[in-house]
């Protein structure tokens, strides 16, 4: 049995994929890139939970860590989201700045009308 | 400050007070990154978002007459400046060597409280910095590019 987070995520992928491939407006795309980088955010994350029986599941951080005395969850998963979050950031600026020029040279946002390179 | 430009008085009264608290709470947030949940981009980002409250209240008018590209520019490369430098601390040892932690003179309190963690509050700092500037910059870039018809 798939844990359904593992399903959402890769749905999400698929999503993704699927309006990469059959959207035209470009800053769809943007978007689609966004929720495939979401989906993988989500299968890294749950990939880190951590089931113990008896034991509360609690976030890796130390800070009033006796009063719950639960089975910390893996903290990689963690940090390289927060760093796939931040690479996330920049290409949708990039993109967003990218998609704003060629709506200035092209007046368009149809990715079939931005064939031929124009001044 | 009568300027016909930004959004209506009640959300720049609102404005007004909230930037205030968002920029506080962001510099909590960097500053006990080491604590609690947290840490150099997600306060750099909440403060980042008291910016663009600002840029968005009251217009890119009243922006543009306290932005200045070259100080934002000079903290970014400043706050990268500042995370190798602390990087390169214990370089006697090794890179990233935490010699603030192992045998300095400040930041190498009891874990848990603020002044502890060798550079890890230097490097946060530094990144809240950097990625504050960085998101600012990006966001008056976007708002400046509006000359549609040249």
């Amino acid at each position: 049995m798939i844990p359904f987070q593992f399903i959402t995520a890769f749905l999400m992928m698929a999503m993704g994929i699927y309006a990469l491939l059959y959207r035209r407006n470009l800053i769809k795309l943007i978007l689609a890139l966004n929720i495939i980088d979401s989906g993988i955010h989500l299968l890294l994350i749950s990939f880190g939970y951590r089931v113990e029986l008896g034991r509360i599941p609690t976030a890796p951080i130390y800070t009033g860590y006796e009063t719950v005395k639960g089975a910390m969850v893996a903290p990689l998963p963690q940090a390289l989201t927060l760093t796939s979050i931040v690479i996330g950031v920049c290409v949708l600026a990039l993109a967003m700045a990218l998609t704003m020029n060629a709506y200035r040279h092209y007046g368009s946002l149809d990715v079939k009308e931005l064939r031929r390179l124009r001044g | 400050m009568s300027s016909e430009r930004g959004m209506s008085l009640i959300v720049k009264t609102t404005a007004r007070a909230t930037i205030p608290l968002i920029g506080i709470f962001g510099a909590y947030v960097v500053s006990h990154g080491h604590l609690t949940p947290g840490g150099g981009f997600q306060g750099g980002a909440t403060i980042a978002g008291a910016g663009i409250l600002f840029l968005i209240a009251f217009g890119f008018g009243e922006m543009e007459k306290r932005y200045s590209h070259g100080l934002y520019s000079a903290l970014e490369g400043l706050g990268g400046l500042a995370f190798l430098g602390a990087a390169m601390l214990g370089l006697g040892v090794a890179f990233f060597y935490n010699t603030l932690w192992h045998n300095g003179p400040l930041f190498n309190g009891r874990p848990g409280t603020l002044l502890s963690a060798g550079y890890l509050p230097i490097m946060n700092l530094a990144v809240g910095l950097k990625v504050f500037t960085g998101l600012v910059s990006a966001m008056v870039a976007i708002a400046a590019y509006r000359r549609w018809g040249e």
